[in-house]
């Protein structure tokens, strides 16, 4: 129903609200204080103490004592040999368990996602080893890998292979061989399950179109599965890679970062500067160097990632 | 007069009994002073449990003080008790390792006890001698363990060898059929007891990690020496590689092994856990006596408000009876004074008077001069022996290069 309004006639001027704050402009940081506040108190606090503990020479036996050094912790590191071959180490290992794990339970989600009798019950399996402690884990693959009684070797032997008797944690060429096999043992169901659930987003309408259309497996999974999964895929593999930097549970209790160095990561290295060397500054500056690795990944990620979603406009 | 308990007192009392492990009447020990103690060996089957019935025997013998035991595993005890000194707290009574003793008299984190001890009332063992730093005293003996090699009579089949070609010989004719003529450690993950049985091999050769004077000497002959024998008896084939220490020494129990160059108080697990085990003992077959030596001593820790409480109990310890029975406890090892054996355990345990007669020639494992560099040392040192063992290095060039890491690094 309209109402007509004479010529020239002043419109009564609506009733307007008193004007009053916005009650709900507080409600985003209500959510986000708490965060913020975790994260500045202990993430960024410590973060700012290791930068400042870098720069100084502090034993562990007195922490309160620092002694200003400037950048010598960082020299120290550049300057050794040894520092050179726990960069590589850590690229090595962290390279091989993002590209083995992803791989591996990309083709695990795969198989996991077809139907068969008893999907439910081998979903539930894949996740078993992911679940299990990584020093219970540990202690059992110390001993699988044991040359004189190990099964690994025994497997070996059975299959014919006449180099059954390898010493895999205590051989410079083979550490760190075993140490991966142990890890991506652990870490693959995660990888698996992560995409298991990305997979469910595929649309089987596009998925049959293509079938349709005389697409063959590849061309499927290569122009519908993996744009769907791609994201998903891309934020596993930063969690992989930041946890494959900072593994050490694993590495300390199969070797402690030897023989010869072949399985001393970052982590390791700061864990023996701080705590067998007592050298705290040094330690801090090993983590330091870490820390930024990290960053740069996380940088490198969201780099892809922002390009990627300009690509498909959606930015 | 009768006393009335009060309010506070009943809640005492309460707390006391919830947090006293044996909840035994707390009320008539609301006047003691509680002291902790934290060692290794309370965590150590058999003797852990005998070592805290010792400590109670402190606890009953006054009404004034308690020490509590604390266990902690080797693992972590030196971490452990370090950040917690670190921090301004920590056990008031801590039983080190020597490597962590010195560590630990260098950042003036345990009391001298100079004043707590006159030394005209006691007659020391040998190894006290190394528990002085810069003249003062900062500790006591609490175990002192020599090395020796120990053997299984029936599977070595004959005497046991005096030197080191009959040694390898010996652990050759004793290898097959799953037994093994010997074991050792060679694994960076049980990098201590590496460290520990390769200092028996290089002492035993006459090497020494330091002269004394401010000089490492890890290249030199003594020491390439002991690496060469390292060597020889890895590529041997009679040590079960790759087994840890707790896995040789239980194949040693169960009659799988026949010889290891161990210490006093592994003997003494091994006759509590095997007493049928046809157990010998011989001085270690290298060319001179010297061998590693296992130092524990017993400190009080810099932040302690109890000290005086912390004192006695360090006294009531070096007492003629406290001794003996730590000493019956702790079996092949040695305790701070000079205790002499009885002739029934002596005539039972024949291999204890090999420990004792060892005692005169065992030395630290520590670089004499650098003992609070001595991890960094001995990181460097096992990563050029593992580079001989493993990938073949040259020993003398494989210790050039350890020589060469270390003086550059004990100098930073």
């Amino acid at each position: 129903m309209s109402q007509d309004v004479a010529p020239g006639a002043v419109r009564p001027a609506a009733a307007k609200p008193a004007a009053r704050p916005d009650e709900g402009r507080w409600v985003p940081y209500l959510f986000i204080g708490p965060l913020a506040l975790y994260l500045l108190l202990l993430q960024f606090y410590p973060l700012v103490q290791e930068l400042l503990l870098s720069f100084t020479s502090t034993s562990l036996l007195s922490p309160r004592d620092h002694t200003y050094v400037g950048l010598d912790n960082y020299r120290n590191l550049i300057a050794a040999s040894d520092f050179h071959q726990v960069l590589l180490v850590t690229f090595v290992y962290t390279i091989a368990c993002v590209v083995l794990a992803v791989g591996l339970g990309l083709a695990a989600a795969m198989l996991l996602d077809q139907p068969f009798r008893g999907r439910g019950v081998a979903r539930a399996l894949v996740t078993i080893p992911w679940a299990a402690p990584p020093v219970a884990v540990a202690l059992v693959f110390v001993w699988i890998f044991n040359a004189q009684y190990g099964v690994f070797n025994f497997v070996l032997r059975s299959l014919g292979f006449e180099s059954g008797q390898e010493n895999w944690l205590d051989s410079p060429e083979l550490a760190l061989p075993a140490i991966l096999i142990t890890t991506i043992w652990q870490i693959f169901p995660f990888a698996a399950v992560v995409i298991l659930a990305a997979l469910q987003g595929v649309s089987s309408e596009l998925r049959e179109a293509a079938i349709i259309d005389g697409a063959d497996r590849l061309s499927v999974f290569g122009a519908v599965v993996w744009p769907t999964i791609r994201p998903s895929v891309a934020l596993l593999a930063l969690f992989l890679t930041i946890w494959s930097i900072r593994r050490f549970d694993l590495i300390w209790l199969m070797t402690q970062g030897g023989p010869i160095g072949a399985t001393e990561t970052l982590v390791i290295k700061l864990y023996r500067e701080g705590f067998v060397y007592r050298d705290l500054g040094q330690a801090a500056s090993v983590g330091m160097i870490g820390v930024a690795i990290a960053l740069l990944v996380t940088f490198v990620y969201f780099h892809f990632t922002r390009r990627a979603e300009i690509a498909e406009g959606r930015r | 007069m009768v006393h009335h308990p009060t309010r506070r007192d009943l809640g005492r009392a309460a707390a006391a009994a919830l947090l006293h492990p044996l909840g035994r009447p707390a009320i008539a020990q609301g006047a003691r002073e509680t002291l902790t103690f934290a060692a290794v060996t309370f965590t150590e089957a058999g003797r852990g449990e005998r070592l805290r019935a010792w400590v109670e025997r402190f606890n009953r013998s006054q009404d004034r003080i308690e020490v509590q035991a604390v266990g902690i595993p080797f693992a972590t005890l030196a971490n452990t008790v370090f950040t917690q000194m670190g921090g301004g707290g920590g056990p008031d009574l801590v039983r080190f390792d020597q490597i962590d003793y010195y560590a630990a008299v260098a950042a003036n984190r345990i009391l001298p006890l100079d004043d707590v001890i006159d030394e005209q009332d006691y007659r020391f063992a040998a190894p006290d001698r190394y528990l002085k730093v810069g003249g003062k005293r900062y500790g006591i003996a609490f175990e002192s363990s020599n090395y020796v090699l120990l053997y299984n009579r029936t599977l070595l089949r004959g005497a046991a060898p005096t030197s080191f070609d009959a040694f390898l010989a010996a652990a050759r004719e004793a290898t097959g059929g799953g037994n093994y003529g010997f074991a050792y450690r060679a694994t960076m993950a049980e990098r201590p007891g590496f460290w520990q049985d390769l200092c028996n091999f290089v002492y035993g050769f006459g090497g020494r990690w330091s002269d004394g004077q401010g000089n490492l000497t890890l290249n030199a002959p003594g020491v390439v020496e002991g690496v060469v024998a390292y060597k020889r008896m890895f590529d041997s084939g009679t040590t079960p590689r790759g087994a840890d220490a707790a896995t040789y020494r239980r194949m040693f129990w169960e009659g799988k092994l026949a010889m290891e160059v161990d210490n006093g108080g592994v003997a003494t697990i091994f006759h509590q856990q095997a007493p049928n085990l046809p157990l010998a003992a011989a001085p270690s077959p290298f060319p001179t006596r010297a061998q590693g030596l296992v130092l524990a001593p017993l400190t009080i820790n810099a932040n302690t408000r109890k000290r005086p409480a912390a004192a006695a109990f360090v006294k009531w310890t070096l007492q003629p009876e406290p001794q003996r029975e730590l000493q019956a406890i702790l079996g092949a090892s040695n305790v701070a004074t000079v205790v002499e054996r009885s002739p029934e355990d002596l005539a039972a345990q024949p291999w204890l008077k090999v420990y004792d007669d060892q005692t005169p020639n065992s030395v630290p494992q520590l670089v004499e001069g650098y003992e609070v560099k001595t991890p960094e040392v001995q990181q460097i040192v096992l990563e050029q022996v593992l580079r001989v063992l493993q990938a073949g290095s040259d020993p003398k060039r494989a210790m050039d290069d350890a020589q060469r890491q270390a003086a550059s690094r004990v100098r930073r």
